[in-house]
């Protein structure tokens, strides 16, 4: 790994909903460039990671750093003006609003070039283009998770979040968002995702952490862990 | 058969009065999630400052304009001073309702001190009702009808155009998804405020041309036809409220050329009662099927 | 000697002291107990009024109408004014209280008072209209020889002795069965349904009984009056009785009654004798109601739980007893060996590199006990409960899709799968606590489809849920001993008279057998402990508590283990084993694999809605079908 400074530092961060943590003192690294994914079995506190990132929940310990700059504790309004779109697993678009409606909202806080911005948003995936004017609560699954993806792409962020994009849909659909991930990728964004296809992110990621039970458990390439049968254990519980 | 076009003409004044304090309230509540029961009180106050304004200038303008402006101001000190705090404090939902139950009273009661319990007279010089296509409307009716319209088209604006509706919109439809695109609701949640304010308080004003007379507490007793409107047309979605509105305040009218007129608020709560059960969610969206749903 | 003035003057602030603290106390029960924001109330309390001066005058001189007009004792037109208060209690509460909950009901109750304030001013034959109805002088006064000077200590004499049998009838009902039962509505409902509490009935009863003590406040207020019109009462006068109640101690009955005292007493009468403004009569009435809406709304935001909070009683319990934590705030750590994480027992090696030994979150230092596994093959077992193809959708989604799966009799049986495989939802159909689209559920050879979840709970089939849904403001041992459903002992009357035998309140039998289960589970030092402030893994332990002095035919554990430390998870087995053993079946949902190895017998998998796979685990783990369900299959190349 190259010796400049990661998009995204995340170190030792504590986090929970009030009352017991979900997460305690865990720590990522994402790069430009790379996908870094976040796996591990449920109850994990994969979302809770990606929700404090994003700053809906403040942590109690730790820090996270953007770019260099300490956002810790900064309200998400904030935190997306240095850099960061959080993509949610759900309710992640405004559904009365249409598709360009929804790609305009995204842009609220640039200062300029809005229209281009959808513009080359719309080269990226025509099939939005396509159903421009329809409001975002008449897509498909497929269709809503692309612009989602497109509605966190229109501040060119330097940290793309994305909590399982691919969630509930068929596998053809996955493979094309996959296609997309990959294709944001080499335009040098640091992306970092959550997913429940274990098996697929793993394919795809460059480095990928291991969450159990809120605590970091392992880390590594992504080619290595998927060969790794200990991750296996982890999901079905074999005792090693 | 000209009976009922007077009757529907009325219908339409009533109608459009109530659309602009319906479409005030669920603003209100579509970016706080607050049931505002002070609402009525924003109402109040823009007739008074009106009737103030009215008393010392005689210009109507004037009138209209200050009863928009306390109404503004008022909903905003409100919205910043109290509500917010308590929607900061996750006090929920219904203990802020509460809260809005003692702003009402709170507000009432200063209004008595000022301008006292009793009628106070707002009458404003009327042509003779003017004949138009088969409806009879004074000029005041015809004033009402149209600055509705106008408020109606220019917010249609603002919330479908602007960048601030489309924040507003926002907002209401997925608070967290709005908070990570940048947008900060606490602002819109002011400015929204202070916006409904405007209309209500301009509400309160036309209310008050069109009865003539009122006290401290006329806006509450037609808060409760509004919440019957806003209920219907589906509390939070401006259009919806708008078309649940007109509903009501047609069906109000005729109920009371045809049956009685002084039961007015007893056929708001039976409507009332009978979407609560049925359509809670209002005329327009299907409920879902058990209690715990 | 004082001047008359002012002994007039304390006579007539105390009784009306005392008729608003009745009111009050009515309101306590609606809003206090059931946690009802009923903004009718003061409707029942004008209701009252009226239909005591009616019953008693008898019929005006015309124009005048009254609707009802008989010459009956004073008493006896008390009680007809409660009879009435009660049935428009009954009316309004049947439509509002079924459906509807918070604001809605707010609304909704809202509306019914105003449309009676309407009526009774308008409608002239009901009550005279706006000039309403009159003529009630101390009444019984000639019956019983009293002077007219006189009758005002006479009649502040009845006041405080049925204040004082409506407080010790509240003081009665507060700390019964019924009483407690009523406040598990208010601390969390589905709770209280998943436990076999019929809650529309429950609501519906305190409100009817809310609504009879306003209508007899307002009994007494006629006689105060001596007549009633809508310039006597406004709805939004509420506000005024809801500021006492909240101020006071909302629940608390002495706290009711201190804030009348502070709210009627004190501010009303600190601002009687300021001097009229000239020209303004309205200034100080108002300045006095300002006052008393300011008061609401900071303490509202600053105070609600009031002057004197609803405090909660203390059992006597064996032992040392953990001190109770003021603000509640604290997370406690039980004395009790059980519940503190044992050192040296480190569930995960935080590593960041490499594997770490031991993937096991339960600890493993002793040999592992064989989990208590009959050897019955399970399908010898007669099955407790058969769902078959239950189907729910959600607008485009189907969250649920032809789910069939048996659970055999006496065994524990996992109910696994990954994220979003419906196991939750699937749980919310068999307990009825959502509707089904399609399908049966078949629990003890009875059909309980779509019935609603406190009949299944009463049948014997209850239901935890995702997080734990204990009842915050009720102590642990009240958790435990409402968890039992017993339909005679619940009842309002029990509640006044008690359950048989003896003064106290709780049967002596069901406060032993609570305190065995506390101390079963080791936490008789937190018995007198809010449960509301307990760590996470506590609550769990409180509701498995709850399951035990249930002693149902089947429990559904959804994800018990979910935000608990790990290393409870030995503790939470026992448990399961317990139940087991005391003849309860058990379902467990969870996510947390290793803890379902050691407790259940045989799993169900479901994925997509629908299950994959049953079966044993050792068995299924090795089963390529699951292993891709929960790790995903390779999309593409």
């Amino acid at each position: 790994m190259s010796e400049q400074e990661p998009e995204l530092r995340v170190e030792n961060i504590t986090a929970g909903y009030g009352g017991q943590p979900i997460i305690e003192q865990v720590s990522i690294t994402a790069r430009r460039g790379a996908i870094t994914a976040i796996v591990g079995p449920n109850g994990a506190g994969k979302s809770t990671l990606l929700k404090a990132v994003a700053g809906l929940i403040r942590p109690t310990t730790g820090k996270i750093y953007i770019e260099g700059k300490d956002v810790t504790g900064l309200p998400p309004e904030v935190v997306v003006r240095r850099g960061a779109a959080y993509v949610p697993q759900v309710d992640n678009v405004f559904p009365d609003l249409t598709i360009r409606e929804n790609l305009d909202m995204g842009g609220y806080i640039r200062k300029s070039g809005v229209r281009e911005r959808i513009e080359e948003l719309f080269e990226f995936f025509p099939d939005l283009k396509a159903s421009a004017n329809r409001p975002a609560n008449t897509l498909s699954g497929g269709q809503r998770t692309m612009l989602a993806l497109a509605r966190g792409l229109m501040i060119d962020p330097a940290v793309l979040i994305l909590d399982e994009p691919s969630v509930g849909l068929s596998p053809k659909f996955q493979g094309m968002i996959w296609e997309h991930i990959e294709q944001i990728r080499s335009t040098n964004v640091a992306i970092v995702i959550v997913e429940q296809n274990t098996r697929e992110t793993l394919r795809h990621a460059q480095w990928a952490y291991v969450l159990v039970l809120g605590k970091n458990r392992l880390e590594g390439t992504g080619h290595d862990l998927l060969n790794d049968p200990e991750v296996v254990n982890l999901y079905v519980g074999r005792l090693s | 058969m000209h009976e009922i076009f007077v009757t529907l003409g009325f219908g339409i004044v009533s109608a459009a009065i109530l659309s602009l304090s319906a479409v005030a309230f669920t603003l209100e509540y579509a970016v706080t999630n607050v049931a505002n029961l002070a609402h009525g009180e924003i109402l109040t106050v823009g007739a008074y400052a009106a009737y103030v304004v009215q008393r010392s200038t005689g210009n109507i303008l004037l009138s209209a304009l200050a009863a928009a402006g306390a109404g503004g101001l008022l909903a905003l000190g409100m919205q910043v001073l109290v509500i917010d705090r308590f929607v900061r404090s996750r006090a929920g939902s219904l203990l802020t309702f509460v809260a809005t139950v003692g702003i009402a009273f709170i507000l009432e009661n200063i209004l008595v001190i000022i301008f006292g319990a009793a009628n106070v007279a707002y009458t404003i010089p009327q042509s003779a009702p003017m004949q138009i296509g088969p409806f009879l409307w004074t000029s005041t009716e015809l004033q009402i009808i149209l600055s509705a319209l106008a408020i109606t088209a220019a917010l249609y604006v603002i919330i479908t155009f602007t960048k601030f509706g489309k924040a507003l919109r926002a907002v209401f439809q997925n608070r967290e998804l709005a908070r990570v695109t940048g947008i900060n609701s606490q602002f819109v949640a002011a400015a929204t405020w202070f916006l409904a304010g405007l209309v209500a308080g301009y509400a309160g004003f036309v209310l008050a041309e069109s009865v003539g007379t009122f006290t401290p507490y006329f806006g509450f007793s037609f808060f409760l036809i509004t919440l019957t409107a806003t209920v219907a047309g589906g509390l939070g979605k401006p259009f919806s409220t708008m078309a649940g509105a007109v509903i009501v305040g047609l069906a109000l009218v005729f109920a009371a050329a045809y049956i009685s007129s002084s039961y007015n608020l007893a056929f708001a709560f039976a409507i009332l009662t009978v979407v609560v059960l049925v359509r809670p969610r209002g005329l327009f969206t299907k409920p879902g099927r058990s209690m715990f749903e | 000697m004082i001047s008359q003035f002012w002994v007039d003057y304390l006579v007539s602030v105390l009784t009306e002291g005392a008729i608003f603290g009745i009111a009050a106390l009515g309101l306590n029960v609606i809003w206090g107990w059931a946690g009802d924001f009923d903004l009718a109330f003061y409707g029942y309390v004008a209701l009252g009024a009226y239909m005591t001066i009616v019953l008693t005058v008898g019929q005006p001189i015309p124009p005048s109408q009254y609707i009802i007009g008989l010459q009956l004792p004073y008493p006896v037109a008390i009680v007809g004014a409660i009879a009435a208060s009660s049935l428009l209690g009954l009316v309004i509460g049947l439509i509002a209280l079924r459906n509807l909950r918070g604001i809605y009901f707010s609304i909704v109750a809202l509306g019914a008072v105003y449309v009676l304030y309407v009526i009774t001013s308008q409608y002239v034959p009901l009550f005279n209209g706006y000039n309403g109805v009159f003529g009630l002088f101390n009444p019984l006064g000639a019956e019983l020889n009293i002077s007219f000077t006189d009758y005002p200590y006479y009649f502040l004499f009845f006041c405080l002795i049925v204040i004082a049998l409506v407080f010790l009838f509240m003081a009665r009902v507060s700390e019964s069965r019924f009483g407690l039962v009523l406040r598990s509505l208010r601390e969390d409902e589905r709770a209280a349904a998943a436990f076999g509490r019929n809650i529309y009935a429950l609501k519906l009863k305190a409100y009817v009984l809310g609504a009879a003590v306003g209508g007899l406040a307002g009994s007494l207020l006629a006689a105060y009056l001596t007549a009633f019109n809508p310039s006597a009462w406004a709805p939004l006068e509420v506000v005024i009785l809801y500021s006492a109640v909240l101020v006071g101690g909302k629940g608390n009955i002495r706290g009711v009654l201190l804030g009348v005292f502070v709210i009627f007493i004190l501010v009303q009468e600190s601002t009687r004798f300021l001097p009229d403004v000239p020209g303004q009569p309205n200034v100080v009435p108002s300045l006095r109601l300002i006052t008393i809406g300011l008061v609401l709304v900071l303490f509202l935001y600053f105070r609600p739980q009031g002057l004197i909070p609803e405090g909660r009683r203390r059992y006597h319990m064996p032992g040392p007893q953990a001190e109770p934590s003021a603000s509640g705030d604290a997370k406690l750590q039980a004395a009790s060996g059980s519940l503190v994480q044992a050192p040296g027992v480190e569930a995960m090696a935080a590593s960041a590199v490499g594997p770490s030994a031991g993937a096991a979150t339960i600890t493993a230092t002793s040999a592992r006990a064989t989990p208590a596994q009959s050897a019955v093959a399970p399908d010898s077992l007669p099955d407790i409960l058969v769902v078959d193809g239950l189907t729910k959708r959600f607008g485009g989604l189907t969250a649920v899709d032809n789910c069939s799966f048996r659970v055999p009799e006496g065994q524990v049986t996992g109910l696994i799968g990954p994220n979003g495989a419906g196991k939750s939802t699937a749980i919310d159909l068999i307990s009825g606590f959502k509707l089904p689209d399609g399908g049966t559920v078949t629990f003890s050879g009875a059909n309980i489809t779509a019935l609603p979840p406190h009949r299944i709970a009463r049948r014997g089939l209850i239901r935890t849920f995702q997080t734990p849904r204990e009842w915050p403001g009720l102590t642990v041992l009240e958790n435990v001993l409402l968890a039992k459903f017993e339909p005679d002992q619940e009842t309002l009357f029990r509640g006044l008279i008690g359950p048989g035998l003896g003064h106290r309140s709780i049967a002596e039998r069901d406060l032993a057998r609570a305190r065995e289960i506390l101390a079963e589970f080791g936490l008789t030092t937190l018995a007198n402990e809010r449960a509301g402030n307990l760590s996470g893994g506590q609550k769990r332990l409180v509701e498995f508590a709850r399951i035990r002095m249930a002693q149902p035919k089947l429990v559904i554990l959804d994800e018990p283990m979910g935000g608990v430390n790990p290393v409870l998870g030995e503790r939470m087995a026992e448990a399961i084993a317990g139940f087991v053993r005391a003849g309860t079946t058990v379902v467990v949902v969870e996510h947390n694999l290793p803890f379902i190895e050691r407790v259940a017998n045989q799993v169900v998998v479901m994925a997509q809605g629908a299950v994959i796979a049953s079966g044993p685990f050792e068995v299924l783990r090795s089963n390529q079908t699951v292993i891709d369900a929960y790790l995903g299959n390779e999309v593409g190349v």
